[in-house]
């Protein structure tokens, strides 16, 4: 069997990689918009090296690490005037209305809000990609014990922002 | 704690169930696969080339194949790069240091690195997130801080070169600066925002006392702006970046009745920097608005005179930020191909040159011949190419 043209095999890594990728993105950000834009960028940079990565398979572990090294930096240009928007912003909890179910979501939306951008994709790939510690600092190109002490921290702010005792 | 995975396990799932739809990829992402593609293939032809044609050696193979890059394009400076996995927070350059902010709330710190060997001299732990960093005349290093989502204080430093002495000014005064830039002005004073524009004088690092402030001159405050994002010199004027409450922005000069740069419905001002008797911003688009973002040069009285060949240069489509240092501009682009450029502008502009990026940078300073650059990995140091000198 031939191999499928450039322009199909393309097409079925978008879409057989973007949907995870944009998830992802949705929860790193938690802007919508935000997230189809990054993904279409994480998409365009990885798919450009395509005939450098040696193993197909590691296209998912690319796409991964640029939706949140791209998410981090756009976070990073957002943090001051979040920072600045804190105090205007009062906690999801607070102002969920409806189902215990959505009220939880919220306010886990809420306090993932508030973390650092490094903190809150340590929190959604091991929460959501169910990564390891390891697969996690290879993700975000830090070192393990960095993962630990982030999600130790980020779990700590959780904990707090959610009314959790330890 | 198992409560706690538990919840967090559950709940994201249930978010990210209301992420959007994919959307179609777009023809322009499509292109852009294709033209970076195209280049990789070529790059790799020339490589091959060059081993078939005898150069087997190794080492003479890499070097023919980074002969093959336009001339303009130079490799990174081999000096020296800065490791920060969390990234870095703000840069400048002194003398003979270069100055780094890096890290959250409760471990954020300023480091001062030799510029020339890449060396830690000193570091301190710094109780908030940098929104200021900047280096006066004399050496003298001024850091703003401001807390984030952790908690921290907000307070301003006047600091020894080598970062081991400070000056504060008392809390209460630093909370009416909060937010805004400061522009140094002297080896112990800078231009405020703080009720108008004001000359902040501080005591030497190490010395106590109290600071003063002195009112220079208004600071237009209609339509709800305030304060200054950003300050530039003008032409011997002070150009202020201000935002209003809904985060729409726009550029005045210090003074009354100075003009305003409005940069229109939907289009945001993303950065400023003075160049002259010019200043050069970047704008984006905000997102329902019209715009992919320009590179514009502003006159003294704020009116767009951007050359044509900066306005319709495809380098600079997707504009970031903008540095200046001297008659260089350096810009950062959302353009995965080209992520750091620079141009040479004095009466006209130079050619648009790139500068290989390792990734895209969130922070630049220049000086002299040499650019640093802070990606999500650290400070790397790129030699400033000539066209751009």
């Amino acid at each position: 069997m031939s191999d499928p043209p450039a322009g199909d095999k393309l097409e079925a890594l978008y879409l057989r990689h973007g949907p995870g990728a944009l998830r992802l993105a949705y929860l790193l950000t938690g802007d919508r918009e935000l997230s189809e834009d990054l993904v279409q960028e994480a998409f365009v940079r990885v798919a450009r090296r395509l005939t450098s990565l040696r193993n197909a398979d590691s296209f998912q572990w690319y796409l991964r690490r640029t939706v949140v090294n791209l998410s981090n930096s756009r976070l990073r240009r957002r943090r001051v005037e979040r920072a600045h928007l804190k105090r205007l912003v009062s906690s999801a909890a607070a102002a969920g209305v409806g189902t215990p179910d959505l009220v939880t979501k919220q306010a886990v939306r809420g306090a993932i809000e508030q973390l650092p951008a490094r903190q809150r994709a340590v929190v959604v790939l091991r929460y959501y990609e169910d990564l390891t510690d390891q697969q996690i600092a290879s993700a975000l190109g830090c070192p393990v014990g960095s993962v630990k002490s982030s999600l130790h921290r980020a779990a700590a702010i959780l904990r707090q922002h959610l009314g959790q005792e330890e | 704690m198992a409560e706690l995975d538990k919840l967090l396990t559950e709940a994201l799932h249930n978010l990210a169930a209301e992420a959007p739809e994919l959307p179609p990829l777009s023809p322009r992402a499509r292109r852009r696969i294709r033209a970076g593609r195209a280049g990789a293939i070529l790059a790799s032809v020339v490589v091959a080339a060059g081993v078939s044609a005898g150069l087997v050696i190794g080492a003479l193979a890499l070097n023919r194949a980074t002969r093959t890059q336009p001339p303009s394009s130079p490799r990174p400076h081999p000096a020296w790069t800065i490791n920060t996995p969390g990234g870095v927070d703000a840069l400048a350059v002194g003398r003979s240091m270069l100055y780094v902010a890096a890290g959250d709330f409760p471990d954020a710190t300023l480091s001062a690195y030799n510029r020339t060997t890449g060396q830690l001299i000193h570091w301190i732990g710094v109780p908030a997130i940098p929104v200021a960093l900047r280096v006066g005349p004399g050496g003298s290093v001024w850091l703003t801080f401001y807390p984030d989502q952790n908690g921290g204080g907000t307070g301003l430093w006047l600091l020894s070169p080598d970062l081991a002495q400070r000056s504060s000014l008392n809390p209460r005064a630093a909370r009416s600066i909060g937010l805004s830039d400061l522009l140094p002005a002297g080896p112990a004073d800078a231009l405020v925002a703080a009720n108008g524009l004001a000359d902040l004088h501080m005591p030497a690092p190490g010395h106590h006392g109290q600071a003063t402030f002195h009112q220079v001159s208004a600071m237009p405050a209609d339509h709800g702006y305030g304060g200054a994002v950003k300050f530039a010199r003008l032409a011997g004027r002070v150009a202020a970046l201000q935002e209003n409450k809904i985060q729409d922005l726009r550029i005045v000069l210090a003074g009354p009745h100075g003009p305003v740069f409005d940069p229109g419905v939907g289009v945001n001002i993303n950065s400023m920097a003075g160049g002259g008797n010019g200043l050069w911003i970047t704008t984006g688009p905000q997102p329902t608005g019209p715009s992919t973002g320009s590179v514009i040069r502003l006159n003294d009285r704020l009116q767009v005179v951007t050359p044509r060949s900066i306005s319709k240069n495809p380098g600079l489509a997707f504009p970031a930020q903008v540095w200046t240092a001297g008659n260089t501009v350096v810009a950062t682009t959302d353009t995965s191909s080209q992520p750091l450029v620079c141009f040479r502008f004095h009466s006209g502009a130079g050619p648009v040159t790139d500068i290989p990026a390792r990734l895209p940078p969130g922070d630049v300073a220049v000086t002299g011949d040499t650019v640093y650059a802070a990606d999500a990995s650290g400070v790397i140091v790129y030699r400033l190419p000539a066209a751009c000198r």
